[in-house]
């Protein structure tokens, strides 16, 4: 876990990009969902995710809201923008070249 | 929410600044762990290993809350700094008279007495001036409402006003003394005048800027 998960945490922020694509989330829903599609070998830090978040909505890439929790404390939800979809597009492109090159390379 | 997370979460934010993000982050986390915590104990995990796990997955968040930011810790530390710059200006000043007292007593020439007050006087001075200019203090907002917004504008508009006005006196002193120099070189009295209008044109012209800035 430890070697594979230096080099995915590089991949954090594409990550929860790519989360909030799909819909609007909070921070354990995603960690969540990211357990259960790698069958739980990966898993991402309270840490991680938590910088990845400020950085992200630093950058006007997500932005945030409160949620109108009925039961239990109110969640932070993230919701991805204009200009994050756009960055997220990107990512995934150069994320396609890399994958080519490094095939080729190794 | 579950005591030990609660104490866990009381202990991680023990030496966090009061401000606004540190406590949002704190709400946001605590739910999460909450939310992480039940989840686990409903797939039918212990309790003491629910809470372990979830502990053990917080990873480097010290790095994280002690890269909050605290304002008011900052604002304290420059307004430290601009106090003493302050008192040491004005004690200087005060001991300028110093140099006449010991010259007296030494029996040395009056020339270097008045030079060493004039001396003592400029280095506490510039060290006010550069403290003035250095070191107005600008107001981080505590939260996004109106209160504070206008706090942080109307510090804000002071200082751009103090800049302002300082640009202004500047320029007035430089173009008396540079009247005189021109009119006694080309005698010609009767058009250097115009060279006061440069005020009101620079006036104008720097209030352009921070129009234009805004």
């Amino acid at each position: 876990m430890s070697i594979a998960s230096d080099l995915i945490r590089g991949h954090t922020e594409t990550i929860i990009l790519a989360r909030l694509m799909e819909k609007d989330n909070y921070g354990y829903e995603i960690n969540r969902s990211v357990q259960q599609r790698t069958n739980n070998q990966y898993e991402l830090k309270e840490a991680t995710l938590y910088s990845a978040f400020r950085r992200l909505e630093g950058a006007g890439f997500i932005s945030s809201y409160w949620g109108d929790e009925t039961t239990g404390a109110r969640r932070r939800y993230y919701t991805i923008t204009e200009d994050g979809r756009q960055k997220y597009e990107r990512n995934i492109h150069e994320w396609e070249q890399c994958k080519r090159l490094i095939d080729l390379l190794l | 929410m579950n005591g030990r997370l609660a104490d866990f979460i009381a202990e991680l934010f023990a030496n966090a600044p009061q401000t606004r993000q540190a406590n949002e982050l704190r709400e946001e986390l605590a739910a999460n762990l909450q939310d992480k915590y039940d989840d686990l104990i409903r797939t039918g995990i212990e309790p003491d290993e629910a809470y372990r796990s979830v502990i053990a997955n917080v990873g480097d968040a010290r790095e994280l809350i002690d890269s909050l930011v605290d304002p008011q810790a900052q604002q304290r530390e420059e307004r430290k700094q601009a106090a003493l710059l302050t008192a040491l200006g004005i004690m200087i000043i005060i001991l300028s008279p110093i140099s006449f007292l010991l010259t007296n007593a030494l029996g040395a020439h009056e020339a270097i007495a008045a030079s060493v007050f004039f001396v003592f006087v400029a280095a506490g001075v510039g060290i006010l001036v550069y403290n003035n200019i250095v070191n107005n203090p600008r107001y981080f907002r505590q939260s996004d409402d109106l209160v504070e917004e206008f706090k942080e504008f109307s510090t804000k508009r002071d200082r751009d006003r103090r800049v302002k006005n300082t640009l202004i006196s500047c320029i007035v002193s430089l173009i008396l003394p540079l009247y005189f120099i021109l009119s006694f070189l080309t005698n010609a009295w009767h058009i250097t005048w115009i060279l006061f209008l440069l005020i009101p044109l620079s006036t104008a012209l720097i209030n352009a800027y921070y129009a234009f800035k805004e």
